[in-house]
């Protein structure tokens, strides 16, 4: 169609549109179709060789550069495929990509020209406020939108796609240790009374079908825990609990469990010979002697603790 | 793999139950079958169909996870197992009630799709319509984009904060592997779980997933949280493209999904704490009521229509649906219960201030020595009291009617790490610690205003809208949704002073997540003040529906 054609078919507007649009649809056309070719035929062994290398040589920064590799790879493997659909549909009916578009911007500038004006004068500086209070909140979706993309990056060699009861995430060192060792000492169904002056919820979560009792003092009920023992809870002793309450509980096993250096007996850290044979297994370290008190003891059926 | 297909099914299960019992409610109040009740008569663009389907998508989502999760509490409560096969019953009993709606619906979307092709293709539209159907179809994918977002960045991630796995996720476990809200660890005071009396919503939505899976995956049973997300945004657009410009309604939708603290902020959407499906349940009620309360506005303005008659089939369609969305916010977590009372004590003062300056006008009018004229409208004034009252019985009752078994079963729970604040509450203490207000004051607005790159600028919104419309902020609709949000910060710092908590960790902790909960009524009171009203149209009045 000639240029001439073109201008007296087209309404002014949309042949602005669709010179700007052919002018966007260049690159990303170019850009998808390439970039999908060669993500697709890279092996994914090369991308995280490649990774390996500008990694910092730290075996733990190297592990996440690798996987962070592989991530971005899969997510471009999906996205540009899609980005080269989405432009060849442009290209194969362009005109009236072009005219949606263009009726599109003019849709929006409308529904925002007559927000300002409803039920008040007519304005033109709050329409100006008001669309520029939308563009400050779509950058601000984008921004926390790639921030949000940042963090599945980030996740992405611990997470992947494993339940939280493989991962264990977001909880501390000590914990992970005791739920470990918990679920190799304990069978499945165990019924466990802990005394404790940590608050046990991930415990109790990622120790099921375990059962996990704990008398928690009055005075910490209400107190939320700092990190790195910042805040010393209340807490009972196992000579604090009358025999009525564990006869109540009937537990197979007690476990007692301190960590804040006030409440450690450090007499009494090796008094579980299972927990330092799991923790010099774990530290690889035959004589490594934790510093908080983990004691697990069976209890006799029928009898007293 | 079976268990996924299972899964799948039955969330297309429970989304179907959800649609049918929206439909029904929606058909109380003229909307979803208008189009039948014309006798097929052919819609008046296809934009609208969209929108009604949206609508019936979003509810049936929302209603679909929020009573599944009552029904098998009552089954439960009745002493039935929880487990696969009922959570299958439930699939099945979805299909059924849900299959025909949506056949029905595809059956008409075909007849009108042809009618709205054959027209076009005669006029053509005009070009303010072209142009919003335009703006509303990159609004519906921007939205689909978003929402597929949310489901790939949730299935990414496990449950990973403090309350989401020791106040819900725990109850969901427990759940699946006891099989009964009876269970003897949820009412052991020492079984290791916090909060024991917080509602059951979200861990018998968690439980149902792993009832289908056949196994424990706590990435899988988050899949609840991104269609929650799903069903508020295409309810909010549906319900406001019956009163506002369907272009600008789909803008508010997108504008409601791009709010960061919903998504993608961590602890909103994409995690499994019970916040932002509270903001879900919370601003579906308030929509509703708001909806009602606009087409009572609409009413007014001297169509000559049995307002009695149009308004007491809106207002009770609308405040059942609200009733039941603020009983699930209820079933959902505590602050239910805050929202439920400033919601109908809210809609009690706009019913009452609307009620006296009706009268007002009454006594004012220079037509009044027309005696036809004054009895019509004491009439239409009596009518519309009745109706208010009927709509506040109605929305208290759909309350009550969810929430009735569960505060039954409430009373055996322990109280453990709970705050107690109706224990609690007594004016001595209130007066006592009165001064911690000017600290709460100026940190809410702190975090409101001030805090918008980390939350976002809804709140921002909210005040440009108030201040460019002050006159709408007054009217009923508005003056609802103003209250409620004055009266919900009024119960956070009120909870502030009751709480046995450290106030700074306690209000600074969790103020985030209450103002989270918001969001969807600022973002509403926002296009209820700024968004263009759509013209009334011949169909609709036939169909008996007072749109404006």
């Amino acid at each position: 169609m000639s240029k001439v054609d073109r201008s007296t078919r087209f309404p002014p507007e949309e042949l602005r549109t669709q010179f700007w649009l052919s002018w966007l649809l260049i690159p990303l056309t170019l850009i998808s179709v390439l970039s999908s070719g060669l993500i697709w035929f890279l092996p994914m062994d090369v991308v995280q060789d490649w990774a390996y290398q500008l990694a910092p040589s730290d075996d733990l920064r190297r592990m996440e550069a690798i996987s962070h590799a592989e991530f971005l790879c899969w997510l471009l493997r999906i996205v540009l495929p899609l980005l080269m659909l989405a432009t060849c549909r442009a290209w194969y009916d362009f005109d009236n990509t072009a005219r949606g578009l263009s009726d599109a911007v003019g849709g929006l500038l409308a529904v925002t020209r007559e927000t300002a004006a409803i039920g008040e004068s007519h304005s033109r500086w709050r329409t100006v406020v008001l669309r520029g209070l939308l563009v400050v909140w779509c950058g601000l979706a984008a921004m926390h939108f790639a921030d949000s993309l940042r963090q599945r990056v980030r996740d992405w060699p611990y997470y992947r796609f494993r339940s939280g009861d493989r991962v264990l995430p977001n909880i501390s060192g000590s914990n992970v240790e005791v739920i470990r060792y918990l679920q190799q000492a304990t069978p499945a169904h165990a019924r466990i009374l802990v005394v404790s002056d940590q608050k046990l919820f991930f415990l109790s979560y990622y120790l099921l079908p375990r059962r996990l009792y704990h008398k928690m003092h009055p005075d910490s009920e209400h107190v939320i825990p700092k990190e790195n023992l910042q805040r010393q809870l209340a807490t009972y002793r196992l000579a604090d609990l009358d025999e009525s309450f564990i006869r109540r509980i009937a537990p197979d096993y007690i476990l007692e469990y301190f960590e804040h250096p006030a409440e450690v007996d450090s007499s009494a850290l090796q008094d579980d010979p299972a927990w330092i044979a799991f923790q010099r297994q774990i530290h690889r370290d035959p004589s490594y002697v934790p510093s908080f008190l983990v004691r697990l003891r069976r209890v006799p059926v029928g009898g007293q603790p | 793999m079976s268990g996924l297909i299972l899964l799948s099914v039955g969330l297309l299960g429970q989304w179907l139950l959800g649609v049918a019992v929206a439909q029904m409610l929606l058909r109380w109040r003229g909307r979803a079958e208008r189009w039948q009740d014309l006798g097929a008569v052919e819609p008046d663009s296809q934009l609208d169909e969209v929108t009604s389907w949206a609508e019936l998508t979003g509810l049936g989502l929302v209603l679909g996870i929020g009573l599944t999760a009552w029904g098998l509490f009552l089954w439960s409560l009745c002493g039935g197992t929880l487990g696969r096969g009922v959570s299958v019953s439930f699939t099945v009993i979805g299909f059924v009630c849900g299959g025909p709606v949506i056949r029905r619906r595809f059956r008409l979307r075909r007849v009108t799709s042809h009618g709205a092709r054959d027209r076009q293709s005669f006029s053509n539209g005009s070009l303010d319509e072209r142009r919003d159907a335009a703006w509303c179809r990159v609004s519906q994918w921007l939205i689909g984009g978003l929402a597929v977002a949310a489901f790939a960045q949730t299935l990414l991630t496990p449950h990973h904060f403090w309350d989401e796995r020791s106040i819900f996720a725990i109850k969901g476990l427990v759940l699946a592997a006891d099989g009964s809200v009876q269970s003897r660890d949820l009412h052991d005071p020492d079984f290791v779980q916090y909060h024991p009396r917080y509602p059951l919503l979200i861990p018998l939505a968690e439980q149902h997933v792993y009832a289908l899976l056949g196994s424990v995956d706590d990435r899988l049973s988050k899949v609840v949280f991104p269609l929650l997300y799903l069903g508020l945004v295409l309810t909010m657009a549906g319900v406001l493209s019956r009163r506002v410009q369907p272009g600008a309604a789909w803008l508010f939708a997108l504008l409601l999904a791009t709010v960061p603290v919903l998504m993608p902020y961590e602890l909103g959407f994409l995690s499994g704490q019970a916040d932002a499906p509270m903001a879900c349940f919370h601003g579906l009620a308030l929509l509703y009521l708001w909806d009602a309360l606009e087409s009572a506005a609409c009413s007014h303005s001297g169509e000559p229509m049995t307002i009695a008659s149009q308004l007491r089939r809106v207002w009770l369609g609308s405040s059942i649906i609200a009733g039941l969305c603020g009983g699930l916010a209820a079933f959902t977590k505590d602050e239910g219960i805050a929202f439920l009372l400033v919601d109908v004590v809210a809609l009690s003062l706009v019913a009452g201030g609307s009620a006296l300056m009706r009268s007002r006008a009454a006594g004012a009018d220079p037509l009044s020595g027309v005696r036809g004229s004054q009895s019509r409208r004491r009439s239409d004034g009596t009518a519309v009291n009745g109706t208010t009252v009927m709509a506040l019985v109605s929305v208290v009752l759909g309350a009550v009617i969810v929430l009735a078994p569960w505060f039954w079963h409430r009373r055996g729970l322990p109280l453990t790490t709970e705050m107690d604040y109706f224990g609690r509450a007594s004016f001595s203490l209130v007066i006592e610690r009165l001064p911690v207000l000017a600290w709460e004051l100026s940190h809410l607005a702190h975090r409101m205003f001030w805090e918008w790159p980390t939350w976002g600028l809804h709140w921002w919104l909210m005040l440009i809208a108030l201040v460019f419309a002050p006159r709408r902020a007054v009217s009923a609709a508005q003056g609802l949704l103003l209250l409620d949000v004055t009266g919900s910060l009024l119960s956070l710092m009120v909870a502030g002073m009751l709480a046995p908590a450290q106030l700074d960790e306690h209000i600074g902790g969790s103020s985030p997540r209450f103002l989270m909960q918001l969001v969807p009524v600022a973002v509403l009171f926002a296009a209820g003040q700024l968004a263009p009203r759509r013209e009334p149209r011949l169909a609709v009045d036939r169909a008996g529906e007072s749109n404006c």
